[in-house]
């Protein structure tokens, strides 16, 4: 008798939702101004210290004039007239995005305004939720949900000599196909302190900032890992979804490219807005790269797996 | 022998929509959906079930059309998993909105690519 082995049907759906559209920015006097890869932020605060720290982690960012499209951040001090307490208030673009009233959570927060602005408002780019890292031309994307540890691979592979696009964003030009780097300063949460400096990464503060639930985080300026630390523009020949699992021993699957453009339009900030050409361009990426689930508890050992991913040992 | 008292039995043919962008990989399709803004993932046979579904062929003859183009017999458990599985990919497809169902002479629709 015959086996007939028939797949299990799998239909999966995602329906993205549209963004708004961009908002005129007003930029006066007494500002600094950055451009951070493909994103210009102009910002003014009222609390000298989130400004000075903002401005050692974007120094080699900055500029004389606002870019074309900079998103307007302010730090706001105010006091609460009803408890009277002081509040912080990050705004963007003149829209108030959040309210923090203990000072080691301002900074954190500024880069989550400015992560909001980016993924509502910037322009050109399809945006994936992903970190994404370059070696010899070639980028690497690791896109998941917040915990999956994209970061902390980032990280590793910063240490092992890969180039940075980003922690947060894989920005896709929707124009030329290329991804370009936003070079924030990646996000380590408390869970990974430990092992980012046993990779001898030099986190910027020493004392660590607060990030609402997620808790305390420290800064990691790719710069001061290597002054050409930062990726040049270039095409995606790797897609791995990683999982971080405690202890886990590395277990790999490959992802069929169909698969890999469902995963990428539900982790992406801003399908809606370019409809049919961002499906086009996610089958486009899905299809020239190889793609991966990878769950493992170990960096180093996900770092090298990444690593032959990438040399297509895997294949 | 297949129960005929589903949704799609008794005539009812099964055809795309109009208006949905698909993209082949090997056998899998993955579909953008411009009216709903939604993107469908379909593996092998879900979407072996979907090209079959051109408003010619109701669930008896795609589940007859399946056995054709798997090129072997089936048993009787195997004919039946194989009309279940087709049913429940038709309630899917249909309640995802990527299947109408039109009786014989209504056919319409078809992918983009």
């Amino acid at each position: 008798m015959t086996q007939i082995a028939l797949a299990p049907v799998e239909v999966l759906r995602d329906t993205p939702s549209a963004k708004a559209a961009s908002r005129p920015v007003q930029v006066p006097c007494g500002v600094r101004h950055y451009r951070i890869g493909p994103v210009g932020v102009s910002l003014q605060s009222d609390v000298g210290h989130v400004a000075e720290a903002f401005h050692r982690q974007y120094t080699t960012y900055e500029v004389d004039r606002p870019a074309l499209g900079s998103f307007r951040m302010d730090v706001v001090l105010k006091r609460s007239p009803r408890t009277l307490r002081r509040y912080h208030h990050i705004h963007g673009n003149g829209e108030e995005l959040f309210v923090v009233r203990k000072p080691l959570s301002v900074l954190p927060h500024l880069e989550w305004a400015i992560n909001l602005m980016i993924a509502r408002y910037l322009p050109g780019f399809l945006e994936l939720h992903a970190s994404a890292m370059s070696r010899d031309g070639k980028a690497a994307i690791f896109p998941g949900a917040p915990g999956r540890g994209k970061t902390t691979l980032a990280a590793g592979l910063l240490a092992r000599g890969w180039s940075y696009l980003s922690d947060e964003f894989a920005l896709i030009d929707v124009t030329t196909g290329l991804l370009h780097a936003y070079p924030k300063a990646l996000c380590i949460k408390k869970g990974s302190f430990a092992i980012v400096e046993s990779l001898g990464l030099a986190v910027n503060d020493r004392v660590a900032h607060v990030k609402g639930k997620k808790g305390p985080v420290r800064f990691l300026n790719p710069l001061a890992v290597r002054p050409d630390a930062v990726s040049a523009p270039c095409r995606a020949a790797l897609i791995v979804l990683p999982e971080y699992v405690p202890g886990a021993p590395a277990r790999i699957e490959p992802l069929s490219a169909a698969r890999a453009v469902f995963e990428l339009a539900q982790v992406s900030f801003n399908f809606g807005r370019f409809r049919r050409r961002g499906f086009d361009l996610l089958a486009d990426l899905a299809s020239e790269a190889r793609c991966y689930r990878l769950q493992s508890g170990d960096l180093e050992q996900t770092c090298r797996i990444v690593e032959q991913f990438m040399e297509g040992e895997y294949e | 022998v297949i129960d005929t008292t589903g949704p799609h039995a008794s005539g009812i043919r099964p055809s795309r929509r109009e208006g949905l962008h698909a993209r082949r990989f090997d056998d899998e399709i993955v579909l953008y959906d411009a009216a709903h803004h939604g993107v469908h993932y379909l593996n092998q046979t879900a979407a072996m079930i979907l090209e079959l579904c051109d408003g010619t062929r109701d669930e008896r003859d795609l589940v007859n059309e399946m056995q054709r183009r798997f090129g072997t017999s089936f048993t009787s458990d195997q004919s039946s998993a194989l009309a279940e599985q087709v049913r429940y990919t038709l309630e899917r497809l249909t309640a995802d909105g990527l299947i109408e169902s039109s009786r014989l002479g209504e056919s319409r629709g078809a992918c983009s690519r």
